[in-house]
């Protein structure tokens, strides 16, 4: 009778979970946004290993802006872009320092979506744009200096849905 | 005796206007002329009838020649009025010159087309602003066809913070958000 019971009430909460996920088509994935930190520095960075890929170095070598003689890897995080809710990447693990909001912004277009993006650093909202990322295309924002080096996010979408 | 003179006689006989000499020029042309004297007589019967149903008296007579004149000179010059004729004339030019007007706007527009700025394949940035106070947000699209947002003005992070491991956060609490300036190139 109890495992009757028990099984009852775990099908109840399983298809109100399911009609509450059937209700909300904002909470549909229409994307995937990865957010890597990375440190660019004319000096040798002292414990810190992980390098990008040298694609990913050429591209940043290219652009004038954001040349260095040392890229590191601090951290990167992955997430879905929903169609109607904001959401966050949170880079550096850990942390607040630095971190990203985005919520998609109208349709998505033939190899991109503009997307409502901020940057906050703490508690502080340091950036406001809406590009439209183009797929595996990197935005970059070149953002507050550390240790004598550089800060830069490469903003990608990994993934664009309809 | 011409037919003018005979005609003028003829009036002045039906008139009662008619002298002495050329009432006796008048009867002998009726004794000459059979088909003559048949008109006259019938005129003179005709101007007898009429003078009987209008009794011989119009009342205010002038007043109604005078109405009667006035329509009819009114009547005669209404079409002779030039003013509407030139107004239909621009009006069937105007439909024309909408037309071409559309239709040079159009092409012009076709042709222009081509040369417009399209942004490039990279983050087409619309907006971009910093609400930190002294700092501000400037776009540089790259050759390779990336865009880069270069924040300048930002504290820098202090060196004792560790972006690699975890590292403890910092609230500083909300600071005063000022618009900042967005120099997009």
């Amino acid at each position: 009778m109890k495992f009757l019971l028990r099984s009852l009430i775990i099908l109840c909460f399983a298809g109100f979970a399911w009609g509450q996920g059937q209700r909300d088509p904002g909470q549909e994935v229409v994307g995937e946004l990865m957010v890597v930190v990375i440190y660019a520095s004319d000096s040798s960075p002292e414990g810190l290993e992980t390098s990008p890929s040298a694609d990913q170095i050429a591209q940043l070598n290219a652009i004038e802006t954001l040349k260095a003689e040392h890229y590191r890897v601090l951290g990167s995080d992955r997430k879905n872009v929903l169609r109607g809710y904001q959401n966050w990447a949170f880079p550096v693990k850990g942390s607040d320092r630095l971190m990203l909001s985005f919520q998609p912004l109208g349709e998505a277009q033939q190899t991109g979506r503009r997307l409502d993006l901020e940057l906050w650093q703490g508690k502080q909202k340091i950036l406001k744009a809406d590009p439209v990322i183009q797929l595996d295309k990197p935005l970059y924002i070149k953002g507050p200096k550390w240790r004598g080096g550089q800060i830069i996010l490469a903003v990608t979408l990994t993934q664009l849905l309809p | 005796m011409t037919d003018n003179t005979r005609n003028e006689l003829l009036t002045k006989w039906l008139d009662g206007e008619i002298t002495g000499s050329e009432r006796a020029v008048v009867e002998e042309a009726f004794q000459a002329d059979a088909d003559f004297c048949a008109e006259a007589q019938s005129l003179q019967e005709m101007r007898g009838l009429l003078a009987e149903d209008s009794g011989d008296v119009l009342p205010h007579g002038d007043f109604f020649n005078s109405q009667l004149t006035r329509r009819i000179e009114r009547e005669s010059f209404a079409p002779v009025d030039e003013k509407p004729a030139r107004q239909s004339w621009l009006q069937r030019l105007i439909l024309p010159i909408a037309f071409g007007g559309m239709a040079a706007s159009f092409l012009f527009g076709m042709m222009a087309a081509p040369n417009a700025v399209v942004p490039a394949a990279s983050s087409v940035t619309a907006t971009v602003y910093s609400p930190a106070g002294n700092v501000t947000a400037e776009v540089i699209d790259s050759s390779q066809g990336s865009t880069v947002i270069v924040l300048n003005g930002l504290d820098a992070i202090p060196d004792d913070i560790d972006l690699v491991a975890s590292a403890p956060s910092d609230s500083r609490g909300d600071t005063a958000r000022v618009s900042a300036i967005a120099t997009i190139k």
